[in-house]
């Protein structure tokens, strides 16, 4: 039986796509309001483990065989739409083809928690504006989506999720492409939301600065699952990584990681 | 199920709309704003079009004319300044043909935006997904099939005119749906993705094309001229009872189309953002494919072949009034109409004393538009 006290819950899970070996044999239960950071190098099966949360229907020729629950129910038992009620998901920027406005872009947050048939209210109005005043867009809201940066693209989207009123927050590389300042911004918005995340990122760094727990996962298995002091240690980071680094304490409770460059 | 979850308090010290001096809150009433009067123009501008068009032909009627002879008479009344023959060639010729050049311009139009946004294809429309040539193929095996069979018949009697065009239209149902089928076939497993999907629809448009060709091909030179002709596209022939399947056929199209407009809204934002925010992305998009194939074959059934209209419209209304889909749909409608209802007078004028096929004029302005959209992107 699925774990009730765990938002998710992820049992034994493997995934295979056409004879790889994508995830395999992955358990990891996340508490409410807890940010767990997903690391790990390229093709480790980061997105492949949000994917599984988000029940990506994946194409016949992938085996998946394991159990993914979210509040207490099988993924695979929830409609799309009831889905979509407690997750949200932030993917890598999408590529709009048609100039939508930055409102229309956040408006399509209230998707599944609206009828089909239904205007957008004052109080879907007031939302929308509160959740673009949380992610500072307010000014760019009559603006086309395509025209902003990419930090901002980012914001945009996220608070699309926060219109979603999910119970869970899925993010995909949400720091990809950004400078450091619109990295550091991002984390901090999601942090702030306290809601139970899942967020995949690159920056070793960051993961110990925003993460409650990090997952440290590679070529499909997971390696170690713990504090960010546990996981991100000399031996692990030169094991995964392949790379020689330090990780020293700094101030009260950070972490900073320093690698050696062009000695290995 | 569907009731509001409590707003979660995300920034409780803010309160919007109510702070009335916010500039960029005002900037989206006025996006509204904007489209109601580029809506309420397009619509005036309709009417307006309607009117003109009744006027143009071989007998040319003022405007005066036209408008006491459609409104202050009603059909077949005396007590206007216009003759009984006058009266009838607005009402039994004119008319009948403007409201079809109406409804395929809308129909087509609109059909247009729905396939470009589930797609998240600007260049798609009813002919790059092979459903015109699906139709078109069905409507010229029909006609071919009932010039052979009946050609006597053809010729004499005039009830039997009533039985070929419910044939054509049951031949183009059944083509569209042909090649719906083919480019789902075709796609296989990988229908899910939409450039798999748009380059099967293409393969099979150019392999219904090539069995329409085959078919003129091996048909009598009477019963293949009427073909390519048929095939050109013309509005001329339609009467009143013409326009009930079509009229009927996109009025329910696009009802459909609205309701679901929020899904096709967030479509547009990539499949599996639709996904994540429980958008049914494959069952919808497949729906829309059937409907699109349905209101194209009735279509082309009474019209015959007009292309362009589908990619062009679209593109323009999304220029006036921005992609939020509901506006794009209620624009295409109504400037897609007039459109058609203008190309129409520049097919009738353009040559004296000959009518040119509409899908001539469509195609020449299509090309044209290419190039433009062509020079604005090089340019910006």
């Amino acid at each position: 039986m699925p774990d009730v006290h765990s938002q998710i819950d992820i049992r034994s899970l493997s995934l295979k796509i056409a004879g790889t070996q994508v995830l395999e044999d992955i358990s990891l239960a996340v508490a409410p309001g807890e940010f767990v950071g997903v690391i790990g190098p390229n093709g480790a099966g980061k997105s492949s483990l949000l994917k599984a949360v988000y029940g990506f229907k994946y194409s016949r020729g992938a085996q998946i065989t394991g159990e993914v629950s979210v509040d207490g129910d099988f993924v695979g038992h929830y409609s799309r739409r009831a889905l979509a009620q407690k997750i949200a998901v932030v993917l890598q920027e999408p590529i709009m083809p048609f100039e939508l406005s930055v409102y229309d872009v956040i408006a399509m947050g209230l998707t599944p928690n609206k009828p089909l048939l239904s205007f957008i209210t004052k109080d879907d109005r007031v939302d929308i504006m509160q959740a673009a005043e949380q992610v500072d867009l307010v000014h760019k809201l009559p603006q086309s989506f395509e025209s902003l940066s990419g930090g901002e693209k980012q914001r945009a989207l996220i608070a699309r999720a926060i219109i979603q009123q999910p119970d869970i927050l899925l993010l995909d590389e949400p720091t990809n492409h950004l400078d450091i300042r619109h990295q550091i911004e991002i984390l901090d918005l999601v942090r702030q939301l306290q809601i139970t995340s899942l967020v995949s990122v690159h920056d070793l760094n960051l993961a110990a600065a925003y993460c409650d727990r990090i997952v440290l996962l590679s070529k499909g298995k997971l390696v170690i699952d713990g504090t960010p002091e546990q996981v991100l240690t000399p031996e692990v980071i030169a094991e995964v990584f392949q790379v020689k680094a330090q990780v020293e304490r700094v101030g009260a409770n950070q972490l900073r990681v320093s690698y050696e460059m062009g000695g290995i | 199920m569907l009731s509001r979850k409590v707003t979660r308090p995300i920034a409780p010290n803010i309160s919007f709309p109510e702070n009335t001096n916010d500039d960029h809150y005002y900037a989206i009433q006025r996006g509204h704003a904007r489209f109601a009067i580029y809506f309420l123009a397009s619509v005036a501008f309709l009417f307006l079009s309607v009117f003109i068009a009744a006027g143009q032909g071989s007998i040319s009627l003022s405007f005066q004319d036209v408008f006491s002879g459609v409104l202050l008479c009603g059909e077949h009344s005396q007590t206007c300044g216009l003759t009984a023959v006058e009266q009838q060639i607005i009402w039994d010729i004119r008319l009948p043909r403007i409201f079809m050049a109406l409804l395929t311009g809308a129909g087509l139009s609109i059909t247009g935006a729905i396939l470009q946004s589930v797609t998240r294809n600007p260049l798609a429309d009813p002919y790059l997904f092979g459903i015109s040539s699906g139709a078109a193929l069905g409507a010229v095996v029909a006609m071919s099939l009932m010039a052979a069979l009946s050609a006597t018949v053809f010729s004499v009697s005039v009830v039997s005119v009533t039985i070929p065009i419910i044939s054509v239209t049951t031949g183009a149902l059944l083509g569209g749906a042909l090649s719906v089928f083919l480019m789902l076939l075709l796609a296989g497993k990988s229908a899910a993705q939409v450039d798999k999907l748009l380059l099967s629809g293409v393969a099979v448009s150019f392999m219904l094309s090539a069995f329409t060709s085959l078919v003129i091909y091996y048909s009598s030179p009477e019963t293949a001229t009427t073909l390519l002709f048929w095939l050109m596209g013309s509005f001329s022939g339609a009467d009143w009872g013409d326009l009930i399947l079509p009229l009927v056929i996109i009025s329910l199209g696009s009802c459909v189309f609205f309701l679901f407009g929020r899904w096709l809204l967030v479509m547009q934002s990539g499949e599996e953002s639709a996904i994540t925010l429980g958008v049914p992305v494959h069952q919808l998009r497949l729906g829309m494919l059937i409907l699109c194939s349905v209101i194209t074959a009735v279509l082309v059934a009474e019209v015959g072949g007009i292309g362009f209209v589908g990619l062009m419209i679209p593109h323009i209304c999304r220029l006036l009034v921005g992609a939020q889909i509901h506006r794009v749909l209620a624009m295409s409608l109504v400037v897609g109409g007039s459109f058609m209802i203008w190309v129409d007078i520049v097919a009738n004028s353009l040559l004296q004393d000959q009518v040119l096929p509409v899908g001539i004029v469509t195609s020449a302005l299509g090309s044209v538009f290419f190039f433009i959209i062509l020079k604005n992107r090089q340019a910006s």
